[in-house]
Formats: structure tokens, C-alpha cells, sequence
């Protein structure tokens, strides 16, 4: 849907800015879906135990209670994809404040 | 015990107690919903006009429906049975204008939960002590519920009290919150008879809420799908006692597996078909656009306008507008007044779009690029990239303004243990063994409209020709094939 995502694309704009990055905490995406909405407002982040369901089928990983660490590249390019299918309005504001959080 | 009738062209006659009238349908938050669209599909299919007021009082009747077939078997506490038949009705009464589409600006869900924790504390609930320590965020919440959970609160409270429900109930019922089976200041076997009833209506897979809005979506739109024998599937529920932990789980008869599967394949048809439509979409953005640029011309947080204290009490948007029990009519209200001459409103109101789509579904995607090379069609839907790389290039080379929206069909997950099917004997097994819903095949490719300028729809071979080019990778350096 326009303007609305959920963890697995931001996950997917980290990877695509920062290929090697080793881990990532629950908390860190959780600070950088706030940023995104103080940007903008209209942009539905959906964080709940059923999306973090689908994460998990696609890395393996229960993100909600582990990190993630040093992921596949073929579980990365699946985050990617997701990310790709954003909206690129969505898809500049996430990129920017990943860029931010990480200083990239 | 008086009842009202309700002439339902879904589901026939829908009989409701008179004291729920009284108490809960004839008050100013339930009549709202009247005022509520219950789907974003109205551009689409145009007698699509149903509410979320007759989809409540249809969830109310499946409700019913499930009680009575669970008590052919097992007793249950009238405690239990009433909160549950007045969850069903309440699930949408705090729902925002324009169904899900501006429900997030509402605010931060945590925020909303803060106040709900507020609600239930100066009522003295304390039987609710573990919802105080929930992170909400890892739950299913969305912002109406919680929202209409705070009306149960702080509006329905003394009503649900007098109709024999328990309000902390009822309200984890809407939110879909279970008891933590594992603190031991709870009952166990009590606890998980509660569960049971509040993954009823705020379920996974099989609920009421979905049940009605299934049928009901499909009767007002029109659309042909399969079709859910909702009284097979109803009268297939059953409570039973886990034999290792005695603990109450749901389950269905094998006669109802058919049934499930309609039921998970039509909201995947719903999903993918009608939610997934180019029109709805576009429209989506439109509106999304109009009510952005309105916060912006009052200089004003979206929050101000769906504000979930107009449920209780008018509040000031700013020095003109005051808004009070939100619904479609006002938004549609503040957008005409202030908005008259913006353009994604003009377009959103007289539907006369500025923007078509250059394929209206992946076949037709297909049969474009197949022309060319059998190749080019699955390279643009294994790359998602190109999508951009092609509207940049329509500018560049034609002049073309567009934008693409993704559509990838996804199909609903059934995860291992969220149904089981229950046989005489009183083994069970688990419905992915017998269907297999776990894999999307589409999580590999990406599938999105790209929509032109209408002034150039006459165009489209131009366009398709450059799409082409990008994927047989013709152009370079700005040079075109």
C-alpha cells in the first residue's frame, strides 16, 4: 500500500545502504521507524507479532527477541526486494533516515 | 428476553437483544459507524457502500452463532458469553474515517496504550495487572482497537457491567490481548477458556470479525469468488481440552476443512484482486495526498483531525474547525472547504484520474513485453529496480511524468498451529499438513503499476518500446537504440 511498511523494508534499505553489516538490534529499527514518522506522519509503519512472523519465515530469525546477525546475501536480496517494492516517496525517507541513524 | 430485528441482506434476519439496543447500539459511537465506509473498494465496485455499522452488528450475529454451537458442547459462563456477544458488536466502534487507510494518524500505538492503561487504572481493574506490563508493540493491536477499547472504558463501562459483561474483558477481546497462560495468579484452564473466546473475534486465520466482512464484502461489491458455507464452518468450532496441559484450544471438524480453505483463499482473492487493484491504489494515493496537503495548508498534525478525543468530546482543530465524532463526511467536509483548488483532491473527488496505468495486471504485463522476448517480461518482475530506471527514462527520453506502486500478489500464510483440525477419536492435526498455505510463491518477484500521464495513454507503444530498450540494456550514455 502507498505510504505504509512494515520492519522487513527498513531492514531492506539497511542492507542495500550497508551490505556488510554484521548485526542489527530490534531497538535500532524500532529508533528509526520513529524517525521515519517524525518526518512524515502519513508514512503506516506496521510493527506486530504477525509481521514479525513473516520476517521470521523469510530469515529464519525471531527479530522481536534476537538480533540479527550476519545474514545470508540471499536472505539480504529477499529484504532488499521488499524494499524495492516501496513507493519511492516511502523509499527516500527511509533511505534518508537510515543514512542518518548510521551515518552512512 | 425482547429482541430487535435487523433485515441483513447478508446474513437475513439478525436478532439482537433490546437491552443491547438501549445500552450500546442507540448511542452517539455505535451510530457513527453509520457514517463509516466499511472498504476502500467503493471506486471500484460502486455498491460496495456498506458501513461499519451493519459489518458490527453482522459480527455481533456471527458471534452469536459461534456461542451457540460451542454450547451444544461444552458450558460456558455467562460472564464469558456476554462479554464476547458485546466485543463482537463494540470490535469497530472506535474505527477512523476511511476504513484503515488514516488509522496510523491516530498517533504512536504505545501513546494509545498509555492512555487505555489509564482508563482501566482509574476504574480500579486491577485484574488486568499483566496488560500493564504488555509491550504493546509486539502484539496485533492496531489503533482503532485500542481506541475502541478505551470507548469500553470510558463510555460503555457501567452499560457493559448492567448487560453481565466484564469491560477489562471485552476489551482485551477487541484487542485480541490473551492471558498469560504462564502467570500463575490466573486459573489456567479459566484463563484459556478466555483465550479461546478472544481469539474468536480477534483471530489469526478464522474470527467473526472476518467471517462477516468475507461474506459481507463479497455480497456488497459484487465480485464472484468462492463462496464460505458460514454455517458449516460455524458449527465445526470446537473447545476442546488439551490432554497434556488441560488447557482449552480451539479446533474445527474435518467437515469444515473445505470451508477454512474458501475462507483463507477469498481474503487472498480479496487482497490481491480488489486491494491489489490498480484503481484502489491509485485512489489510496490520491487520497492520502488530499488529506496530507490539507494538514498542511491549516498547519496542522494530522493527529488534531483524527483525534481519538472527538470520540468523547468536540475538539478544536483550529480557530475554524471543530470536529466531533469523525467520520467520512467530515474529512470529505474539510477537504471540499479548504482544498477546492488542489489537484490530487480534484482528481480523488471527480475520479477523473491525470494518471492511467500502462498495464492493469501481470498478464496483460506479460503479453506487452512478450512481443519483444519471452525473457524481458520475467527479468522486469525479478528485478524490481528497473521500475525506476523506466520512469526516470520515460522523462528523460519522452518527457513522460510517472510513478509506479507496487502490486506484488502476496497470499495469506497459515503458520503451523493456528488451526487444527479435530477428529472423533480426539486426535488432532495441523491444517498445513493438509494444505500447505506456509510458502508465497511470489516473494521472489516484484510486480508494480506503472502509471503515465494521461495525455500520453495514446503513447503506450512508445513507452513499451523503452521499457525494452532498459531491459535489453540498448541505452547508454543518454544515447537512445
Amino acid at each position: 500500500m502507498y505510504k505504509s511498511l512494515e520492519f522487513k523494508e527498513i531492514l531492506g534499505s539497511i542492507y542495500l545502504l550497508n551490505k556488510i553489516k554484521e548485526r542489527i538490534t530490534y531497538q535500532e529499527v524500532r529508533e528509526i521507524s520513529n524517525e521515519i514518522n517524525k518526518i512524515d506522519t502519513f508514512i503506516y509503519i506496521r510493527n506486530t507479532r504477525l509481521s514479525n512472523a513473516f520476517l521470521q519465515d523469510i530469515i529464519g530469525v525471531d527479530f522481536m527477541n534476537e538480533d540479527i546477525i550476519n545474514l545470508s546475501d540471499e536472505d539480504r536480496q529477499k529484504l532488499e526486494r521488499c524494499f524495492i517494492r516501496l513507493d519511492i516517496e516511502t523509499r527516500n525517507v527511509v533511505n534518508q533516515v537510515v543514512r542518518n541513524y548510521y551515518q552512512l | 428476553m425482547k429482541e430487535k430485528k435487523f433485515l441483513d441482506t447478508v446474513h437475513g434476519y439478525i436478532y439482537v437483544p433490546e437491552q443491547y439496543c438501549n445500552k450500546l447500539i442507540d448511542t452517539i459511537n455505535f451510530q457513527r459507524l453509520r457514517r463509516i465506509e466499511q472498504t476502500s473498494s467503493r471506486s471500484l465496485y460502486p455498491c460496495a457502500r456498506h458501513d461499519r455499522f451493519i459489518h458490527s452488528i453482522g459480527t455481533y450475529h456471527i458471534g452469536r452463532k459461534i456461542i451457540n454451537s460451542i454450547k451444544n458442547r461444552i458450558n460456558i459462563e455467562n460472564s464469558i458469553e456476554n462479554s464476547y456477544l458485546i466485543a463482537c458488536l463494540l470490535h469497530d466502534c472506535g474505527h477512523s474515517p476511511f476504513s484503515h487507510t488514516f488509522e496510523n494518524l491516530f498517533g504512536d500505538i504505545t501513546e494509545l496504550f498509555k492512555i487505555y492503561k489509564e482508563c482501566i487504572k482509574s476504574k480500579g481493574l486491577d485484574e488486568n495487572i499483566d496488560i500493564i506490563n504488555i509491550d504493546i508493540d509486539k502484539t496485533d493491536v492496531k489503533h482503532h482497537e485500542i481506541i475502541s477499547a478505551i470507548l469500553c472504558i470510558a463510555i460503555y463501562y457501567e452499560n457493559i457491567i448492567e448487560l453481565g459483561g466484564n469491560p477489562a474483558l471485552v476489551a482485551r477481546m477487541i484487542m485480541g490481548i490473551g492471558y498469560d497462560l504462564a502467570d500463575t495468579k490466573y486459573t489456567d484452564v479459566e484463563q484459556s477458556l478466555k483465550n479461546c473466546f478472544i481469539s474468536l473475534l480477534h483471530g489469526d486465520v478464522i474470527d467473526a470479525d472476518k467471517i462477516d466482512y468475507i461474506c459481507r464484502d463479497k455480497w456488497a461489491s459484487g465480485y464472484i469468488s468462492l463462496s464460505v458455507d458460514v454455517e458449516r464452518l460455524i458449527s465445526s468450532i470446537i473447545l476442546y481440552k488439551d490432554k497434556g496441559t488441560g488447557l482449552y484450544n480451539i479446533g474445527y471438524e474435518k467437515s469444515a476443512v473445505n470451508e477454512i480453505k474458501s475462507l483463507i483463499e477469498s481474503k487472498n482473492f480479496q487482497h490481491n484482486k480488489i486491494y491489489k487493484h490498480h484503481q484502489v491504489i491509485y485512489e489510496q494515493k490520491l487520497l492520502k495526498d488530499s488529506v496530507k496537503a490539507l494538514t498542511d495548508k491549516l498547519a496542522i498534525a494530522p493527529n488534531l483531525i483524527f483525534n481519538y478525543k472527538a470520540l468523547l468530546e468536540p475538539q478544536r482543530i483550529n480557530n475554524d474547525n471543530i470536529i466531533y465524532m469523525p467520520t467520512d463526511d467530515d474529512i470529505i467536509s474539510l477537504l471540499k472547504s479548504n482544498l477546492h483548488d488542489n489537484l490530487s483532491f480534484q482528481e480523488w473527488f471527480s475520479r477523473s484520474y491525470n494518471y492511467v496505468p500502462l498495464w492493469k495486471s501481470i498478464s496483460e504485463m506479460q503479453s506487452l513485453l512478450s512481443i519483444e522476448s519471452d525473457s524481458l517480461f520475467t527479468k522486469l518482475l525479478k528485478d524490481g529496480a528497473y521500475y525506476d530506471i523506466i520512469c526516470k527514462k520515460f522523462f528523460e527520453l519522452a518527457n513522460i511524468k510517472s510513478f509506479a506502486l507496487d502490486a506484488t500478489p502476496t497470499n495469506k500464510k497459515v503458520f503451523d498451529n493456528q488451526v487444527k483440525i479435530v477428529f472423533p477419536s480426539g486426535k488432532s492435526i495441523d491444517f498445513n499438513k493438509l494444505y500447505n498455505y506456509k510458502n508465497n510463491s511470489c516473494d521472489d518477484i516484484t510486480f508494480k503499476y506503472i502509471f503515465i500521464d494521461k495525455k500520453f495513454s495514446q503513447n503506450k507503444d512508445k513507452c513499451i518500446q523503452i521499457i525494452v530498450d532498459v531491459l535489453n540494456r540498448k541505452e547508454t550514455n543518454g544515447q537512445q537504440s
